[in-house]
């Protein structure tokens, strides 16, 4: 072998090398996978076979779409389907992580899915909001879902909802969430920006694998 | 004599400044492409689509492209493999990413940090930014086109060796 040969093999044998370094990284950071359990953010019958577990960030316009998809799998699948909301706020779009910590505080007084509702129909809303009057934005959504704002205002001040926050996205890490929405059906990531047709095809195929009868 | 002397060891404390330099360099770039290659790939993106000069459809391809160029051409500085290949190809790089920021600057973007490195790890202002790639820039020609920037470098490791074949 010449060695100009060699000083080639080299070069490649380096881009290799970089190459599996990454993918073990992201292997290791993929093998944790445990899901710490929010019944606040668990929909559906909480018994059910399947479970969907959504990985999404509120000023995502793909997790606003996928949100009425979700929605409509009930209807086909109202006993057998839980979704379970975990928080992924991309920290660099704007005001994504208050918004988090908004809808966590909501979820203190059980009212995490509609005021996650509102935040996803008002995006343009509290997305282009200046950050002094964010706070008063949340409260007035708090408002509509007839929250006790004295006890949201608290907890949203307080910043205690943070930990929660981290903790959604050190899960997100682990099961290798690359974007939002992340969908990951009984454990298995699936392709995110899917149709409702294709989700129900993958709802249903995992029903028998649960032993649960197919509709 | 000592003039002989001085010169050598002007020659020696070049070489080993530019070894530093190529070292850190290098370092910088693999550590800039690897946290960005092991987050999801949605940080970059946000950072990129920022700058507000590239076209969406093409923001994902070239998020998923830079941070490669940054490892590889990184590690290859680092190690000192095709010195003036990889520099030429990271002053590239970082050049183009200069003219985003300067445009950033002067229309006054509302962003609070560059993004360079993904948007989750190291956060530098625009202005910190600027200053830091226009000093990698410099640094990278010089390095590229310096006939003392084979310190310890596996270019130099073959060189030798060819000399020795040719002996």
């Amino acid at each position: 072998m010449t060695l100009k040969m060699k000083h080639k093999l080299i070069g490649l044998a380096i881009v290799f090398l970089l190459i599996g370094l990454v993918s073990s990284v992201r292997l290791l950071r993929g093998q944790n996978k445990s899901l710490e359990i929010e019944p606040w953010k668990i929909k559906g019958n909480a018994s059910a076979s399947v479970f969907i577990v959504e990985f999404s960030d509120f000023a995502c316009p793909y997790c606003k779409v996928i949100q009425p998809v979700l929605e409509s799998l009930f209807d086909i699948f109202p006993n057998d389907l839980k979704i379970v909301y975990k928080q992924y706020p991309i920290k660099s779009h704007h005001h994504s992580y208050e918004a988090s910590e908004a809808s966590e505080c909501a979820g203190d007084q059980g009212r995490f899915w509609e005021y996650k509702n509102l935040l996803f129909d008002h995006v343009i809303e509290w997305f282009t909001t200046k950050n002094n009057n964010l706070e008063n934005v949340f409260i007035n959504y708090a408002r509509q879902v007839n929250l006790d704002i004295e006890k949201f205002k608290t907890c949203y001040e307080s910043g205690n909802k943070r930990d929660i926050i981290e903790r959604n996205i050190k899960e997100g890490d682990n099961y290798l969430v690359s974007g939002t929405p992340t969908l990951i059906l009984n454990g298995t990531k699936i392709i995110t920006h899917t149709s409702k047709e294709a989700l129900n095809k993958l709802v249903s195929e995992a029903l028998p694998r649960t032993g649960v009868k197919t509709r | 004599m000592n003039w002989e002397i001085s010169i050598q060891s002007k020659e020696r404390i070049s070489k080993f400044l530019l070894f530093l330099l190529r070292v850190v360099i290098g370092a910088l770039f693999v550590y800039s492409g690897f946290s960005k290659l092991i987050r999801p790939i949605e940080y970059f993106e946000v950072a990129v689509a920022q700058y507000d000069v590239i076209p969406d459809f093409l923001t994902h391809y070239l998020c998923s492209m830079v941070p490669w160029i940054e490892l590889i051409g990184g590690a290859y500085l680092f190690l000192g493999y095709q010195i003036p290949i990889s520099g030429g190809v990271l002053v590239f790089l970082t050049g183009v990413f200069q003219v985003a920021l300067a445009q950033a600057l002067l229309r006054k973007l509302p962003m609070d940090e560059c993004g360079c490195f993904g948007g989750n790890s190291i956060h530098l202002s625009l202005y910190q930014s600027f200053v830091m790639d226009t000093m990698i820039v410099i640094g990278l020609i010089y390095l590229s086109t310096s006939e003392n920037s084979f310190l310890l470098s596996l270019d130099n490791a073959f060189l030798e060796r060819k000399s020795e074949d040719a002996n």
